[in-house]
């Protein structure tokens, strides 16, 4: 804790203590004031986990990014900082300032980068809140006012082989479901990229048979840029398709920035149509909501700017009655986003992003760089907020100075 | 499925127990108590208007930390809050306010300063915020007749005088009188006393002032009304319209430069909604316990903040501010309303027997007219507890 010089307040308070002691009057014991964190240094780096042979589904490489405070609190994410942006924004910006004041230093941001500079500082922002929370002694979900403690995972999967999938037979596919539900988890995201369009549909269908009902399947068509846009006409046959196989919902199936055709979808058809993941401004969010483009809004924790943007791009979507179900990452980067999503009172699912394996398999050589027994506590496909302070992570200190490589 | 791998490193990590960071155990709200304390004056302060009457609620837990708030609400409600809130989570503040807490935004006051006891922090910190004062405007209300019509304008004009003697830079007073333009004139003679850098506000309160008789304006008086306030320099309008009637003030606010405020009355966030999709006000004013609390004014803030639309929150006073300032202090709202102050006292005179239940010298320290920060955790009042219990009613 930083020594404070005497207040005026409190000079005029002990003097009255004393001379209330003088005249034998009871002298209270005051309240401590809350101490101040004030940021020391900011790094990023990143870390590579040894192994013998590497699994090319399992996640080796990480990057770093630790927020130093005077507390001697450190805040620690597995999101990068880009080093033009830690030398010339943050170290600059930050340094010397509160840790608590993360509103303040987003608005600064927003004013000095512009919307599109949001997203590289989010490495920064989720160690800030890490911060915040063990110096507070609490899971970072709970200070943004605790809606829940679990969140139904969903494990987007890309199959090895050409990103349209198309060279993947659909039993792999449908097997690999089969692999989720049994490991007890309820919901496949898988894209629906294929040259084909009513391909992805056959591959629902047969997804479908083998998983049974109880089970959720989203298609994602990622259809973040122009000439790689359905038309009006087959974004509805699909959509028509994908209803008859109980699909959950249909992902992006028009531009990221389209504000219309969305919305004509979803008023069309019952399956969901979600989106969002490009945002990085609230106003994105507000026209999404104000156009009835999404069913679902998707926003992505560091593409947006971070855990209180995402945060309150929730309570925005919340006043219309929307969903908002963030977009994934994967691996130890999912600290924040599972924060943001248990501060979110309509956030019900966490994307985990990966191959064709199960998300502690994917994750399992991070297991050198935490303390604790699992990465994320994972139980009947929900993963739980971790009873750990700040993002929840309890970091193996040694293990990331053995394994540091160097500047993200 | 569990891999060798997984289930050597679990036992690896069993192993390594003492080693682990410690983990965060559930804090649960044990008690919630509502009780009326009242403190010590004489007949005069009393009559003078002198604030010595606290409804308190308190909310205990099991980490022996205890969260106090002096806006809490009478003892009726207690069954329901005991129901509500003994056992649950402290920190479940958005399940807790959802599930009904919202009806008492007092109790989720003194929740909130029970997080920030644990958590070490002021409030408005933990919630965003980062300044470090705001400014106080002081709506004053003149004894006898509620519309204000037995009072001079020039005694209006003293009273603003005196408020900025004191530092402050602002003052509202009511839109009341019988004859509405009557209001407007009381404005130029404040005016021409205090200069143009002093803030003065004017509010209709809605259809409060049916329990002089009135009606709520109709459009053309409201109209009028604004156009004279803004001709002698008014800073705003409040609530000129019925509560309920979105289009009236964002017709109001499109025609005329003065400020059309409102908002007070609605709870949770749909009426807010409403009013920013209407263009209803210039500026919100959520009500700090009634809007359902600081949770729900943050949010409010939120939506506001998307829609470039200024949040001011509807103001208290006495002890009771601690809960809106911290609110205040979250959003970085650019006024913080002391209210309602009875002329000629000042707000550190109207709250002082405030004092008999704090360690601390001042109610709440004002500099140059702004409101400063609370560094103590929680609500930001270092109580003596003793002492509240003493003067519990």
């Amino acid at each position: 804790m930083q020594p404070h010089r005497c207040t005026r307040r409190e000079l005029f308070a002990r003097a009255s203590a004393a001379l209330a002691a003088c005249a034998g009057v009871r002298v209270l014991p005051a309240l401590d004031r809350a101490p101040r964190l004030r940021i020391t240094n900011v790094e990023s780096f990143q870390v590579r986990v040894p192994a013998t042979a590497r699994d090319p589904l399992r996640r080796y490489d990480y990057a770093v990014t630790r927020v130093h405070t005077d507390g001697g609190i450190v805040g620690t994410s597995f999101l990068g900082c880009p080093r033009d942006v830690l030398e010339h924004w943050v170290k600059p910006t930050l340094v010397g300032d509160d840790v608590f004041a993360i509103d303040r230093h987003l608005k600064r941001l927003q004013m000095e980068r512009g919307e599109s500079g949001v997203q590289s500082w989010s490495g920064v922002e989720h160690a800030m809140w890490d911060a915040v929370g063990k110096a507070v002694g609490r899971p970072v979900a709970q200070i943004l006012g605790g809606a829940r403690d679990r969140l139904r995972v969903y494990r987007t999967c890309v199959f090895p082989g050409k990103p349209e999938q198309s060279d993947v037979p659909y039993e792999t596919q449908a097997k690999f479901a089969v692999r989720l539900k049994q490991s007890g988890y309820s919901g496949i995201k898988v894209r629906a990229w294929r040259p084909r369009p009513m391909d992805d549909v056959d591959m629902v269908g047969v997804m479908r048979r083998a998983v049974g009902e109880d089970f959720h399947i989203m298609l994602d068509r990622t259809a973040v840029r122009p000439g790689w846009v359905w038309d009006y006409p087959t974004a509805l046959q699909v959509c028509r398709g994908l209803e008859s196989h109980r699909a959950y919902w249909l992902e992006e199936p028009f531009d990221g920035y389209d504000l219309l055709g969305p919305a004509r979808l979803a008023a069309e058809v019952s399956i969901l149509i979600t989106g969002g993941e490009l945002g990085n401004s609230v106003y994105h969010f507000l026209n999404f909501l104000l156009n009835k483009t999404y069913d679902v809004l998707q926003p992505d924790t560091r593409i947006c700017g971070g855990i209180w943007m995402a945060k309150k791009i929730s309570v925005l979507a919340d006043s219309f009655g929307v969903p908002c179900i963030q977009h994934g990452n994967n691996s130890l980067s999912i600290a924040g986003y599972i924060q943001a999503g248990c501060a979110m009172p309509n956030c019900q699912w966490q994307e985990i992003i990966g191959g064709p394996n199960l998300p502690e398999e994917e994750w399992e050589p991070a297991l050198k760089l935490v303390r604790t027994p699992h990465v994320f506590p994972i139980q009947d496909g929900y993963v739980l907020l971790p009873d750990l302070p700040g993002l929840g992570l309890d970091v193996n200190e040694d293990a990331i100075r053995e394994y540091r490589v160097n500047h993200a | 499925m569990l891999s060798r791998r997984l289930l050597l490193s679990t036992g690896a990590g069993l192993a390594a127990c003492a080693r682990l960071a410690a983990a965060v155990k559930p804090i649960r709200i044990t008690a919630v108590d509502l009780y009326e304390v009242s403190l010590p004056v004489s007949q005069t302060e009393a009559e003078a208007g002198v604030m010595y009457r606290y409804q308190v609620a308190e909310v205990r837990t099991d980490a022996g930390v205890t969260g106090y708030s002096f806006a809490g609400h009478p003892p009726a409600a207690l069954p329901h809050l005991r129901q509500l809130l003994v056992g649950r989570d402290l920190f479940a503040v958005e399940q807790l306010v959802h599930d009904g807490l919202y009806r008492w935004g007092g109790v989720e006051h003194a929740l909130w300063d029970a997080i920030g006891k644990v958590a070490r922090q002021p409030v408005y910190k933990l919630l965003g915020g980062s300044r470090t004062s705001v400014r106080a405007y002081l709506t004053c209300v003149w004894k006898g007749n509620p519309d204000q019509s037995q009072v001079p304008y020039r005694e209006q004009a003293a009273m603003a005088a005196r408020i900025q003697k004191a530092g402050f830079k602002g003052m509202k007073i009511r839109a009341w009188r019988p004859y509405p333009l009557d209001d407007a004139e009381a404005c130029a003679v404040v005016k021409a006393a205090v200069g143009a850098d002093f803030h003065l506000m004017f509010d209709r309160t809605a259809h409060a002032p049916e329990v002089v008789g009135q009606k709520v304006w109709p459009y053309e008086i409201g109209l009028k009304v604004a156009r004279a306030l803004q001709k002698n320099g008014a800073y705003w309008l409040e609530e000129p319209f019925a509560r309920d009637d979105f289009e009236s003030p964002a017709r109001l606010a499109r025609e005329v430069d003065i400020l059309i405020t409102g908002g007070e009355g609605y709870v949770g966030l749909d009426s807010f909604r409403q009013c920013l999709l209407h263009q209803t006000y210039d500026i919100l004013q959520p009500e700090g316990r009634g809007s359902g609390g600081i949770f729900t004014v943050r949010k409010v803030a939120t939506l506001a903040e998307s829609f470039h639309v200024p949040v001011i929150l509807h103001g208290t006073m006495g002890l009771m501010l601690a809960g809106w300032l911290n609110a205040t202090l979250a959003i970085g709202a650019p006024w913080q309303e002391v209210a309602l102050i009875t002329p000629p006292l000042l707000p550190q005179e109207q709250w002082a027997p405030a004092l008999k239940v704090l360690k601390t010298t001042e109610v709440f320290v004002i500099r140059n007219g702004e409101l400063q920060a609370p560094e103590y955790p929680g609500l930001g009042l270092d109580l003596d507890e003793e002492a509240l219990r003493r003067f519990r009613v």
